[in-house]
């Protein structure tokens, strides 16, 4: 038997009487980089929610270190790097970090060295309303860097990102790949994926799926989930 | 957590100009009441002006070969509170007035007897009090002395329609002082529009979470803050600021006032209802003795303004925490920023308008009839009512928070752990 760093075991949920997972399981066993992929609407962010304890599931449990999580489990151990409407929109991004510090006990110095890292100093005393969504989205992953969680799920970090922030968030994804860290990243940008990880999770019906795609993400993404179209006919 | 709070409400500039808005608010008000007061002194002492002159001429038809002693005397008397009030000197003008309302017949310059005698519910009789108790511990009147009128009353006494005017200016008072005028806005409403005022800031303290389909209080979460200590935080950010909001605005304006016009005296006598014997009436009239009755068991006693202040601070202190609660309960019922808001600053002003009745809720958050127990009048209470609605204020703001507590799922589904 393999030892599992972090688990889903028969997961369940529905929202407005609507399945979005149905016994579902996932296993993972090495730590690194994972690309989780599914159409619009198919629950990646459930996911992320129901793994942090925001959503509760229905039924199943999702482990880390053969520990299930817990709110307090969650605080301690899981980062999560949530979509940037979640900033408040009249502090600064040095005020968003200050108050993630506290709460989790990180030295003030670590603010800087990841603001520094991330390039998020240029508009550190900046107003969240002010920021660009690169820089939004640079500050959330500073936020979800700051604690050095087990686990950190990343919803979405590329989209709508200018090429500097791109890379970025790709080199910091590439430092990951080492580290004994898990990292999942949700994305639709599947070039981007490719880059950082071969090791891809599919959102398939109201499962989970571990794929190791030597074949390309978009490749795969084809086979599972695009359908022929239908041929426009024009009716004269 | 309650410093993030803080760092938000500065951020959005909500602290500065809370405080600003609540003292414009109360400098007009004391302006306002010293513009009005020199009117009213100015009309006073025209109709003085003008009863003297008429007094002196039938006098002197009467007498036409030399006024009685008594008719003497009277003019004396009068002459003296016209130039009293032209002089504006506040303790004279207690005396005179006290020497006027210690005969059978009590006359002010500016009434005249059938005034005085058209008034009821013991009117006289408590203006004799008070006038007394100024007198005995040297405190100046307000100007113009008036007479203490009753506060619902005052609307129902038998005054001739031509004379109505010069009732309303002989039962107006204007609170020219610091103390004072708090005292004023006890009385005015001041205390819902002041909810109001605090509630335009910070109405919107909890809705502010949610904008549109964003729920901000999924990131809180995620650091390790629960729903019971988000809510418990922005109650106490709430309440904490309302009050320090309303200190800070008092403190200033207390300072404006005391340059401007003086403090006041706080033994200046406020008028309350508590249970006293019978009084006999020593006026002429046959309905004297039932005027001074009028609340009987409950009687009129006059407290220092300092005690009735110290109760106003504990009420008015009620209020905020009630206000607090409930719109803690309003901001997680509707989600809405600005519906909250709007809501917030609507429904404290809704006391200014709805009419007095035991079934409206607002009747028992007039501060100054809980305070004089006027509102025991009107509820055939014997004890004073003061620290049952005080009570009752706080435990319906207990059983707000109660309520806001109430874990509910909410948009996207999400439950709160």
């Amino acid at each position: 038997m393999t030892d599992s760093i972090f688990q889903i075991q028969n997961l369940s949920f529905a929202y407005h009487r609507q399945v979005i997972y149905g016994q579902a399981n996932l296993t993972l066993t090495d730590p690194g980089v994972y690309g989780l992929i599914g159409p619009n609407g198919s629950g990646k962010s459930t996911l992320f929610n129901l793994i942090t304890r925001l959503l509760r599931p229905a039924k199943g449990t999702i482990s880390l270190d053969g520990t299930v999580l817990t709110p307090a489990r969650v605080f301690a151990s899981v980062a999560y790097a949530q979509d940037s409407s979640v900033l408040y929109p009249y502090l600064t991004g040095r005020d968003h970090l200050r108050f993630v510090a506290k709460q989790h006990g990180v030295a003030r110095e670590r603010i800087k060295l990841l603001s520094d890292e991330l390039e998020v100093t240029d508009f550190i005393d900046r107003r969240v309303a002010r920021l660009s969504l690169g820089q939004k989205q640079r500050l959330l992953i500073a936020l979800a860097l700051l604690p050095e969680s087990r686990l950190l799920l990343m919803d979405e970090p590329l989209n709508g990102l200018d090429p500097d922030s791109v890379i970025i968030i790709r080199d910091l994804l590439e430092a990951f790949k080492t580290s004994d860290q898990i990292v999942i990243v949700s994305s639709h940008n599947l070039d981007e994926l490719d880059k950082v990880t071969d090791r891809l999770i599919f959102k398939v019906d109201h499962g989970l799926s571990l794929e190791t795609v030597a074949e390309g993400a978009e490749a795969r993404y084809a086979k599972l989930y695009r359908h022929p179209r239908k041929k426009l006919v024009h009716h004269a | 957590m309650i410093q993030l709070e803080l760092i938000k409400l500065w951020r959005q500039n909500k602290l500065l100009p809370g405080i600003l808005v609540l003292l414009i608010c109360m400098i007009g008000s004391i302006e306002a009441s010293l513009y009005f007061q020199n009117q009213s002194v100015n009309t006073a002492i025209q109709y003085s002006q003008t009863n003297l002159a008429i007094f002196k001429v039938s006098a002197d038809k009467r007498w036409a070969e030399g006024w009685l002693p008594d008719v003497k005397t009277d003019y004396k008397s009068y002459e003296n509170q016209l130039t009293d009030l032209q002089h504006r000197n506040r303790s004279a003008m207690t005396t005179d007035a006290l020497t006027s309302y210690s005969t059978p017949t009590p006359y002010l310059l500016y009434t005249g007897f059938d005034i005085t005698q058209g008034l009821h519910a013991g009117e006289n009789e408590a203006t004799h009090q008070e006038l007394l108790y100024l007198h005995r511990y040297h405190i100046g009147s307000m100007i113009p002395v008036t007479i203490r009128t009753n506060p619902e009353t005052a609307g129902t006494n038998n005054i001739p329609a031509n004379e109505a005017e010069v009732f309303q200016n002989l039962s107006t008072r204007y609170y020219e002082c610091g103390w004072w005028q708090i005292w004023f806005w006890a009385i005015a409403g001041g205390l819902l529009v002041s909810l109001a005022i605090i509630n335009l800031f910070f109405g919107d303290i909890l809705a502010s979470e949610w904008e549109g389909s964003t729920d901000r209080t999924r990131w809180l979460r995620l650091q390790n803050e629960t729903h019971t200590k988000l809510i418990l935080t922005k109650l106490a950010v709430h309440f904490g600021l309302s009050c320090l909001l309303l200190g800070l605005a008092l403190g200033l304006f207390l300072l404006y006032a005391w340059l401007r016009t003086g403090l006041g005296d706080l033994r200046y006598p406020v008028q309350t209802w508590a249970l006293g014997k019978r009084v006999v009436s020593f006026y002429n009239w046959m309905t004297a003795n039932a005027e001074a009755n009028y609340f009987y068991p409950l009687h009129i006693v006059f407290i220092p303004l300092a005690r009735y202040l110290g109760q106003l601070s504990v009420f008015w202190v009620s209020l905020l925490f009630l206000n607090s609660t409930v719109t803690l309960l309003v901001n997680r019922i509707l989600h809405i920023r600005l519906l909250a808001l709007l809501t917030m600053v609507i429904v404290p002003l809704l006391g200014l308008v709805l009419p007095t009745s035991i079934y409206n809720p607002f009747t028992y958050l007039k501060g100054d009839w809980v305070i004089t127990n006027y509102l025991g009048y009107l509820l055939n209470q014997r004890a004073p009512v003061f620290p049952w609605v005080v009570g009752i204020m706080i435990a319906a703001g207990a059983v707000c928070l109660g309520l806001t507590l109430v874990p509910l799922s909410h948009r996207g589904g999400v439950h709160f752990d």
